[in-house]
């Protein structure tokens, strides 16, 4: 093996053992919060007149079981590494089985939310940069502004009103965070002397923009991209809540109201992996991009 | 573009005028109820109608607009500032400390914050004003919202650290924090008024959702947020069109804020 | 030349409808919504909406209250008799039924089905409604489809109870699975829909010998989102909503009147209540507030019911006196009406107890002005706005109060462990008939004795009264005289107001025009509780 191919592989490891470790550590810091949070260990069948008290103790009981946070989290991981992550709480099911049904509707909603986000964004601040017409940055932002202005529910209810999938509503609320963001990137590169150089030297516009100011802009736009895989599954909570796509977003709130800890400590882990490998991949695209400065 | 930028300097010094002064520009209390004309359309007396409990729409928008458009810029100020260090910090110093911070960004990303905001609510004793409550609220939105312009800031103070001019004012012998000032501050102006701008809407909006969970505005004190949750049942929304006023003032607000920036910018 | 046209609007409309992205249904399908996923599908463990309507629809019982008549009738008992001293039960049983997957049904199916039901370790809430008194019940199987039950003590309307227990089969593999109800569940996918399909084994036929059920299949979409509900079932996707919110009702009613129905008030109740429990953390005097009957009953006075029936619930809603409505004809206590909105007596009453107005602000006689919060769950739009009526009803005796909303798990933990409030409203789901079912209300030992929970010995007299009532009308069998001790719990509950009960909400819904046979009432399941005989017509609901 070549000193270089060691390298690389010793990189690759060193980068997977860490990204390991902020995924331990979210699901210990997300157990953390669910378990000291008010109403753990709560069930709203207390509240049923029927129950006599033996019964409303057992159930007290048998809630109060994880209340030891290091014991529950050593077990849940003692379970995983044989493929076990445990029973749901809110759900009769055991949790894999639940994230593996949601899974695809999630992936589905995200994906071509963020994929027509992104066109979307692009497009738009491509064409405001080449046209320099304050009227072609007045109409989008304002289109971009009234989408941010409206809560991620009435969006949802409005994709649900129009009958379009759930993505729709994702990359309707991920669009004007994007657009925001890449606007005023391109535009601030687009201003650089270098540029105007180029401009003056008569080069086209299309081909500068592509070519120069798409290039310097690329750092920070991939570091959105990065970040947007998290915000799109940020949306997707309340969006999927809405719009009744049964992803993982939606179990996420439904573990949520349940206070289920296994199920909310494995979509912790589940959004910190998506989070790590959304910015990995950005990275290395940056690195492909501009190997020097990586 | 001139003429933009008076505009939204106008229409931003109008709304601020009116939020400092909503108690006193109000027609009626914000939170009686005229039990009497519940669900009214727009009338002499009720320029924007009432609510379901009959309290009149005008002087809650203004009360609204109060408590959200005081309040989210500061905390959009706030996640700004707290992006602008910590991203600006990890882009410059570099290393391990960037891949340390870039890491902690991705940790912070991941976690249920709901979670600590219902702690908070469990800690706070229930007789605490709504305006202390909402206060509260915000600032913990500014304190949570920084992590994903950190990344993007990072990146952008990154590129510029290796860029010509930044190793030329070095080399002269320039400090650190006053080439974090001079040099790169202006350059990643656009990603911090673009956080800045994106958290005033998001941070208003969240608000209306922590105010379920008991924390942020209680009744009878109206949010902008908080009244956009009207727009929910808007199967009728086409015949009562007044009731989209606090949507309105939000997105007029949020424009004249993007117009004031660009123009801004281009003067620059 | 009238042919071609023809033609060309079916082969339009063909086109459309091949685009149109509407989804087609079975024959006879009939769909509604859940609102959140069923807990269980274990019919001995039901304790929520979503799994009660899989229940009733699947379960089959050995007898069936008539939702209109509110009276028993046979199901898979042809006759039964409950014993004088309301400690035994017998029943016989219909012949020749078959469970779902073709095992037969008998006295040994029974008698399971209440061994698994009693087990004290199941703690089942319906097993626990059954248990009056300490002991395990003795079941004698008596002959193939003869089965006599003993309970250690009384068990007040006992077999109105059994409308509840659906029948599981001793034998069968496919344990809960296998069943004797109309349907049986044939798919379900969580967050998505629960399928049921017919059973083919259904014992029940009509009048012209026809099997039942008419419907093929009953398919049930999980759906929180009440406007999305009301949506699709203008749509025509959904043919039912069982409950829907005043609003959304008067909306429906001016596009469709023929498709809503109110059926008069329903057996639920709102209802505020203030915490006098000794571990609260809350200050002396203010506990002493609480506790102080003229306060109490100064808050209900100062309440204005009316309005609140009028603006929260669009006139869908009737105020309330106490926790029995009129809907419950036999329960229900006519003597009493709700305490009437006088501001004026509400200030004379507060007076007598030693409080004072200074400067618009209600003082106590210790000089404390009077505030405090209500915390209520979040979410819940008419409870927001109830609240907020209330605070303005106060304010105008000099009464400052805040409201707190809190998601439902922090509500329960306030409520039940660290008893950290100081007002609660909330409403009270009413399922069952019988004053027995809310003996843990009741009782001054039981848990969901909200006010103050679980106490050793009564804290009051008056509760001490309403323990001795509660138990007197519990070990009694004759009806009228356990109406008569739970008339005096109902008048001594309007006296004293532990509970502040505001308004009962009337039981609004909505059947499509395309649906035959419902009948919508005020018991649940007020919609599909013919679920059997109802049938869908092909035409569809016009929008």
């Amino acid at each position: 093996m070549s000193v270089v191919a060691q390298r690389i592989l010793r990189a690759a490891c060193i980068r997977l053992l860490a990204a390991a470790a902020v995924v331990l550590l979210a699901g210990l810091a997300g157990a953390t919060l669910v378990r000291f949070a008010p109403g753990f260990g709560t069930d709203e069948r207390e509240l049923d007149s029927r129950l006599s008290s033996e019964s409303i103790s057992a159930l007290r009981a048998h809630n109060a079981r994880d209340a030891n946070v290091l014991v529950f989290y050593a077990r849940y991981l003692g379970g995983i590494t044989h493929g076990d992550f445990g029973m749901s709480r809110t759900f009769p099911q055991p949790i894999s089985q639940l994230v593996k049904e949601r899974a695809p509707a999630t992936i589905r909603n995200i994906g071509y939310g963020l994929a027509m986000a992104w066109s979307l964004a692009l497009a738009l601040t491509l064409t405001a940069t080449a046209a320099q017409k304050p009227a072609a940055d007045i109409v989008f932002s304002a289109a971009a502004g009234a989408l941010i202005s409206l809560p991620a529910t009435v969006i949802g209810l409005l994709a649900v009103i129009a009958r379009k999938p759930a993505s729709f509503a994702i990359a309707a609320a991920l669009f004007p965070l994007l657009y925001r963001y890449a606007r005023n990137v391109v535009q601030s590169e687009w201003e650089r002397p270098w540029i105007m150089a180029a401009r003056a030297r008569g080069i086209g516009k299309a081909r500068t923009l592509l070519r120069h100011v798409l290039c310097a802009s690329a750092p920070q736009l991939l570091a959105l991209a990065g970040v947007s895989l998290n915000m799109a599954f940020g949306a997707a909570l309340p969006v999927e809540v809405i719009a009744d796509s049964p992803g993982i977003g939606q179990l996420a709130w439904q573990a949520a109201l349940g206070r289920d800890l296994p199920l909310l400590v494995t979509v912790t882990g589940i959004v910190a992996a998506i989070t790590l490998l959304g910015n990995a991949a950005a990275t290395l695209a940056q690195q492909a991009l501009q190997p020097e400065q990586a | 573009m001139k003429r933009a930028r008076l505009f939204a300097v106008v229409a931003l010094a109008l709304v601020y005028a009116v939020a400092l002064g909503a108690r006193f520009l109000a027609p009626a209390d914000y939170a009686f109820q005229f039990r009497e004309a519940p669900n009214a359309p727009p009338s002499v007396r009720f320029l924007l109608g009432t609510d379901e409990l009959g309290r009149d729409r005008l002087s809650r928008v203004f009360v609204a607009a109060q408590t959200s458009l005081l309040l989210a810029p500061a905390a959009a100020a706030l996640s700004t500032l707290l992006a602008a260090l910590i991203g600006a910090t990890a882009g410059y110093i570099g290393g391990w400390w960037e891949k340390l911070t870039m890491a902690g960004v991705d940790l912070f990303l991941s976690l249920p914050w709901l979670f600590l905001l219902l702690t908070v609510r469990a800690v706070l004793p229930l007789d605490t004003t709504p305006a202390l409550s909402v206060m509260l609220t915000f600032a913990i939105l500014g304190c949570l919202g920084w992590a994903a312009s950190a990344r993007v800031i990072c990146a952008g103070v990154r590129q510029l650290r290796n860029s010509g001019f930044v190793l030329n004012a070095r080399a002269l012998g320039c400090s650190p924090a006053r080439l974090l000032a001079v040099q790169l501050g202006p350059n990643i102006k656009p990603v911090l008024w673009a956080q800045f701008l994106v958290s005033i809407p998001v941070f208003v909006l969240a608000e209306a959702n922590l105010s379920m969970l008991g924390l942020g505005v209680a009744e009878p004190l109206p949010s902008l947020g908080g009244m956009m949750r009207e727009l929910e049942n808007f199967s009728d929304l086409g015949s009562q069109l007044w009731r989209l006023a606090p949507l309105a003032l939000l997105f007029a607000c949020i424009t004249a804020f993007q117009l004031f920036s660009s123009s801004r910018e281009v003067q620059a | 030349m009238i042919r071609a046209a023809r033609l060309r609007v079916a082969c339009a409309l063909s086109v459309l409808c091949l685009l149109a992205p509407l989804r087609s249904f079975a024959q006879g399908e009939l769909r509604f919504c859940l609102h959140a996923d069923p807990k269980t599908f274990n019919p001995l463990m039901v304790d929520d909406d979503a799994s009660e309507a899989v229940r009733y629809l699947t379960g089959g019982t050995l007898v069936r209250l008539n939702r209109r008549s509110q009276q028993l009738e046979p199901e898979l008992a042809t006759r039964w008799k409950t014993s004088s001293d309301g400690r035994r039960i017998e029943f016989t049983l219909r012949e020749a039924v078959r469970f779902s997957d073709g095992s037969p049904f008998g006295a040994e199916d029974v008698a399971f089905t209440m061994r698994s039901l009693m087990d004290p370790a199941l703690h089942s809430p319906l097993g626990d409604s059954f248990r009056s008194g300490p002991g395990e019940p003795q079941i004698e199987v008596t002959g193939s489809n003869h089965i006599a039950i003993t309970f250690p003590a009384p068990v007040a309307g006992l077999d109105k109870l059994f409308d509840e227990v659906a029948i599981l089969s001793a034998q069968s593999p496919l344990k809960e699975r296998a069943v004797l109800g109309p349907f049986v569940l044939a798919d379900y996918k969580p967050g998505l829909f629960v399928y049921l399909k017919r059973n083919p084994n259904y014992w029940k036929k009509d009048s012209a010998g026809r099997p039942l059920p008419y419907l093929d299949s009953v398919r049930l979409d999980v759906q929180q989102n009440r406007e999305i509900e009301l949506t699709r079932f203008r749509r025509g996707e959904i043919q039912l909503i069982n409950a829907i919110d005043g609003e959304y009702f008067d909306r429906l009613q001016a596009q469709s009147p023929a498709e809503a129905f109110d059926a008069g008030p329903s057996f639920d109740s709102e209802e505020m209540w203030f915490n006098q429990s000794p571990s609260a953390p809350l200050p002396s005097w203010k506990l002493g507030w609480f506790r102080s009957t003229e306060f109490r009953q100064a808050i209900s006075s100062a309440i204005n019911r009316q309005d609140m029936s009028r603006l929260v619930f669009n006139n869908h809603a009737s105020p309330a006196a106490g926790p029995v409505s009129p809907a419950n004809r036999f329960w229900f206590n006519s003597r009493l009406k709700p305490h009437s909105y006088d501001p004026a007596a509400a200030l004379r009453l507060l007076r007598q107890a030693g409080f004072r107005v200074d400067a618009g602000v209600l003082h106590d006689s210790g000089g404390h002005a009077v505030e405090f919060s209500i915390v209520t769950n979040s979410g819940n739009k008419a409870r927001e706005r109830m609240a907020a009526m209330i605070q303005q009803d106060l304010g105008a005796i000099g009464i400052k109060v805040s409201i707190v909303t809190l998601d439902f798990p922090s509500l329960i933990e306030r409520m039940t462990r660290s008893f950290n409030y100081e007002a609660c409203l909330l409403g009270l789901v009413n399922t069952g008939l019988d004053p027995n079912a809310q003996m843990n209300v009741w009782l001054s030992s039981g848990e969901n004795h909200q006010w103050n929970p679980a106490q050793k010995t009564p804290a009051t007299p008056w509760e001490g009264e309403i323990d001795r009532l509660m138990r007197a009308q519990a070990s009694a069998t004759d009806p009228s005289r356990r109406k008569q001790f739970f008339d005096r719990v109902q008048e001594i509950a309007w006296e004293q107001q532990p509970f502040i009960y505001l308004v009962h909400k009337n039981a609004l819904s909505a059947v499509a025009r395309n649906v035959q046979g419902a009948d919508p009432v005020v018991l649940s399941p007020q919609t599909y509780w013919q679920i059997e005989r109802m049938k869908i017509s092909n035409e569809r609901a016009a929008n």
